[in-house]
């Protein structure tokens, strides 16, 4: 299986087979799908070397000098060493640079905490005009190449290395509203997550029938009318991440009911506490944080059995 | 050179005037920034700039305001939009719309234009283009490790189209650079980085002519340094070689004083 990043950068290279002007700077990362870019465009392949602050600015300065330009490191550092450079200039001025991050959530856990990133949503999303994304499957990860080279706004994709396998189909999909909802419209429980978790999520749901649907945010900031809309008529709401809990994907969604004036009981599973002090791997830190799909499942069935949202 | 020395002397002393009106009544700025690298911004925009063509990236953005009297004459904006826009509530949308031809980014946070001049000018020569782009570095701002992952790209890419004047005032906010954390030797360790450099008088309107000059024609694959020492604040003497001035506009009774002490002292 590619995975969603390899199936990204598959497209680009295509579109610039086709005359496409893309430049990819990269922080001493590469990608198999990269090699052939590397091999027939060198040109269009610049490195920096690891250094996250110079592939951001360099990377910026490119796109301003008219380039379609996508600039790629290992996350989080892209985001967590770079923050003041997207801050100040990538969405402080609001230039239409693609930045691109291999490892989301706990997908690289086993490299140890500093490789985590579980922040970068919460830090991401304060700051105006950025998109965020974090494809779910090779058909979101194919439809965000495909309109790769005519973004307005900055873009910032992370990419899961677990995941690429088809869940969607391209009709399914519209990359704007940013979400996508598996389940009937009124329901008990309304799973919001991301990602990793899709594919579970809806196993569980078709499990549970008619009670549980399941919304996959795949951008950061999805269309909001369309997602009140999908939460308006769920009896209670459950979140489901591998970001750290402050300003993650529950802290949005909480935003939203607040700022819609919904009052629905909302719990919040994710990352409570990074064990840094153990090896750890995602399998782990999923247990230990009780966000694993046996945990999740029994939350779930709890939150039936006892009825705790009537 | 298009201008005598004398008349390029008149205009900084006129920019710092302009500057001190402006700043005064908005009452905040960067005046010692700013005033630190007038004659390099004159010398730069009255003997070299194309507009529409070359391009400038203030890196150490505090020391923009000199550059909005500058604007005003060159036609970029007229006073009235230079008023309108230095105002507590004015509109900095038309710099932030990067719409002046040519001035690219205003600066800061430290450490970060000039990373996005050397990206700019490797676009330019990916493009095949023959612009010139220029970058005003503070020294202090040498201090960020940015700044040296950008010299190490620049200088490996050969991006002789990069000209980087470094405002070499000795002043960081608190104290004097070789006292907090010594820079120098500066110069060597911009030739380390396999960058071209000069080291020149940043008051001097001839040498900062004649340093461009020789920048903008060697062809030598390695992008252009050029060391100005300056005087932070120079053109008051009240402010000139004190720390803790970084951040200084005057204000009550220091308003007239400045405007009655402000020194013309190139040669008339």
């Amino acid at each position: 299986m590619a995975s969603v990043r390899d199936i990204f950068f598959n497209s680009i290279y295509e579109q610039i087979q086709r005359g496409e002007d893309y430049y990819i700077v990269t922080s001493d990362l590469g990608a198999p799908s990269l090699d052939d870019l590397r091999k027939f465009y060198p040109e269009r392949f610049i490195s920096v070397g690891i250094a996250e602050q110079s592939l951001i600015s360099i990377s910026a300065g490119l796109t301003m000098a008219g380039h379609k330009v996508i600039a790629y490191g290992l996350n989080p550092f892209p985001v967590t060493r770079a923050y003041d450079q997207i801050k100040s200039v990538v969405a402080g001025l609001n230039v239409p640079l693609t930045i691109c991050g291999l490892n989301a959530g706990l997908c690289s856990a086993e490299s140890g905490y500093t490789h985590i990133p579980a922040e970068d949503f919460g830090m991401l999303r304060m700051l105006p005009n950025i998109d965020i994304y974090n494809p779910t499957d090779c058909t979101v990860s194919r439809l965000l190449a495909d309109t790769t080279a005519f973004i307005k706004h900055p873009r910032f994709i992370r990419f899961d290395k677990k995941l690429g396998e088809k869940i969607y189909e391209k009709e399914e999909i519209e990359i704007e509203k940013g979400f996508s909802v598996y389940g009937p419209e009124n329901v008990e429980i309304t799973v919001v997550t991301l990602g990793i978790f899709v594919p579970g999520m809806r196993l569980l749901a078709n499990e549970f029938g008619e009670s549980i649907k399941v919304i996959d945010i795949f951008k950061m900031k999805p269309g909001i009318p369309e997602l009140v809309k999908a939460l308006r008529n769920s009896k209670t709401i459950v979140t489901l991440e591998e970001n750290m809990l402050e300003g993650g994907l529950g802290s949005f969604i909480l935003e939203v009911l607040s700022d819609s004036n919904l009052t629905i009981p909302t719990h919040r599973l994710g990352v409570r506490f990074m064990p840094y002090r153990v090896f750890a791997n995602r399998d782990y830190i999923q247990k230990d944080q009780g966000i694993d799909i046996v945990s999740v499942r029994k939350f779930l069935l709890g939150l039936i059995e006892n009825k705790s949202f009537a | 050179m298009k201008n005598s020395k004398e008349c390029l002397n008149e205009k900084a002393y006129q920019y710092r005037k302009r500057f001190l009106e402006i700043f005064t009544r908005l009452g905040f700025g960067h005046l010692t920034s700013a005033f630190s690298w007038a004659e390099v911004a004159t010398v730069l925009f009255h003997e070299f700039y194309v507009k529409g063509t070359d391009h400038l990236f203030v890196s150490k953005g505090h020391g923009i305001g000199i550059l909005f009297p500058i604007f005003e004459e060159l036609g970029f904006f007229t006073e009235s939009q230079v008023d309108d826009m230095i105002r507590i509530g004015g509109s900095n949308e038309e710099i932030k719309k990067l719409v002046i031809p040519g001035f690219d980014f205003y600066g800061g946070s430290l450490g970060i234009g000039i990373g996005m001049a050397a990206g700019y000018a490797k676009g330019e020569k990916l493009s095949g283009k023959k612009s010139r782009v220029y970058c005003v570095v503070g020294d202090a701002e040498c201090y960020e490790g940015a700044v040296w992952e950008a010299l190490n790209f620049a200088g490996f890419q050969k991006l002789d189209n990069l000209i980087v004047l470094v405002d070499r005032n000795q002043l960081g906010c608190s104290d004097f650079t070789e006292h907090m954390l010594a820079l120098e030797p500066l110069d060597k360790k911009w030739s380390a980085f396999n960058w071209d450099v000069q080291v020149i008088d940043g008051h001097n309107v001839e040498d900062i002519y004649n340093a461009v000059k020789i920048a903008i024609e060697k062809k030598n694959g390695m992008p252009q340094c050029i060391i100005a020492n300056t005087v932070k604040g120079k053109g008051l003497d009240y402010v000139t070689g004190r720390p803790l001035m970084h951040g200084y506009v005057p204000q009550g009774t220091d308003i007239d004083k400045a405007f009655n002490e402000l020194q013309f002292f190139g040669c008339k």
